[in-house]
């Protein structure tokens, strides 16, 4: 009776962690500068080869190519250790959630300008040429990337800034909309009570909008990925 | 009666010296980049001031920190800097090796800054209790900060340190 109690427990507690694995890796939130470099590597290879855009699954019909999954999932293999089967089901996962929120942000037109997101650029760059150990390793990156610092600083990053700053834009949004409708205190200086406040709020909003996605897969050896 | 005098004027100095104050202004700013990575948004930068500014009060023997508060703020005017909390993990002051039982408020730190707005960040910390030390010591305060962002995993540490002595 007792031995059969501590399996069901060991069983539910095998359950409980799977459930959590995933997230756990990635918020283990270290990286190596040397994985980060070889991931470099592994991005400057792939943007040489051909722009194939096979789609293999759609997020709420937005296209998941098979070539950004197949990246970012040696990405995340190379930084985060992740083993290959919870690598895909991360990236895709992540990748269908992004497409959406900054699908969202287009459609409420919070999405940056690419001039805006030149000048985020530009700022990180005056912003990182203050640290002498920051330059070298974002100098180290840029040249395992295979580019000039101009390019990477006024091209490369203007897309990422772009993406990234358009969701916090569209995640700012959803705050506002929780102030508007007297849910979130309005705050000129946060503490860390209203700080709280609002990313629990915010994480909910976003945690909702992740649930609703509809990932339809096209290609059925990723839907064997993504579901394994 | 000179005698008499004599001791009064002496006692009079003596009172004067116990209650003259000496203030003085200490402070000490660094300025760090925090490094993030990530395979969705690449690899980001947060250059971040932070500063210590202490009031330094010496009695005749004895010296004490009497208000003091932690600045600190991402560079840069605009909102399109990103985004990441800073905060304080910690506020020692020792005279010499010996940890002073310090007291200050965590909860009036207004650290955590979420919207791509502009973000200055400050940080109070008025502490008086437990910091009075012998003027023959050296005293040090040292200053623990941390950043953070769940969207990116750290490149190198995300803690910092400010260090004063007096």
């Amino acid at each position: 009776m007792q031995k059969n109690r501590v399996i069901s427990l060991f069983i539910a507690f095998s359950i409980l962690l799977s459930l959590f694995s995933v997230s756990a890796l990635r918020s283990s939130n270290v990286a190596d500068i040397n994985d980060i470099l070889k991931a470099a590597g592994i991005i400057k290879e792939n943007r040489q080869k051909q722009d194939d855009k096979i789609e293999v699954a759609t997020a709420n019909g937005i296209s998941l190519y098979k070539r950004e999954i197949e990246l970012k999932k040696d990405l995340s293999m190379i930084v985060f250790k992740l083993d290959e089967k919870d690598a895909y089901k991360d990236v895709i996962k992540g990748l269908a959630k992004n497409k959406v929120l900054y699908k969202m942000a287009e459609e409420e037109g919070l999405a940056l300008t690419m001039e805006e997101a030149l000048e985020a650029s530009l700022l990180q760059k005056d912003m990182v040429q203050q640290d002498e150990k920051a330059l070298e390793n974002m100098n180290s990156y840029i040249k395992a990337l295979g580019l000039t610092e101009d390019q990477y600083w006024t091209e490369y990053h203007v897309i990422e800034t772009q993406q990234y700053l358009s969701i916090e834009k569209l995640k700012e949004s959803i705050a506002n909309e929780g102030i508007e409708q007297g849910i979130l205190p309005k705050v000129k200086i946060h503490t860390k009570e209203t700080s709280k406040l609002y990313k629990d709020y915010i994480d909910k909003e976003i945690n909702e909008i992740e649930d609703n996605i509809v990932i339809e897969f096209i290609d059925e050896q990723y839907e064997e990925k993504f579901n394994n | 009666m000179k005698k008499i005098t004599c001791l009064l004027l002496t006692l009079l100095l003596l009172l004067s010296f116990n209650t003259a104050v000496f203030a003085d202004t200490i402070n000490t700013t660094n300025y760090k980049v925090f490094q993030g990575w990530s395979s969705d948004w690449g690899y980001w930068n947060w250059g971040i001031s932070s500063s210590y500014y202490g009031e330094l009060v010496t009695y005749l023997t004895t010296k004490i920190i009497s208000e003091h508060d932690v600045l600190a703020y991402i560079q840069g005017p605009n909102y399109d800097v990103g985004v990441g909390d800073y905060f304080m993990t910690s506020l020692t002051i020792k005279a010499d090796s010996t940890k002073l039982n310090t007291y200050y408020d965590l909860d009036s730190i207004n650290s955590d800054y979420i919207l791509p707005s502009p973000i200055y960040l400050y940080i109070f910390g008025g502490i008086e209790e437990g910091t009075n030390m012998s003027t023959s010591k050296q005293g040090n305060i040292t200053i623990s900060l941390a950043f953070q962002n769940s969207d990116f995993a750290a490149i190198g540490s995300w803690s910092n340190l400010l260090s004063k002595n007096f």
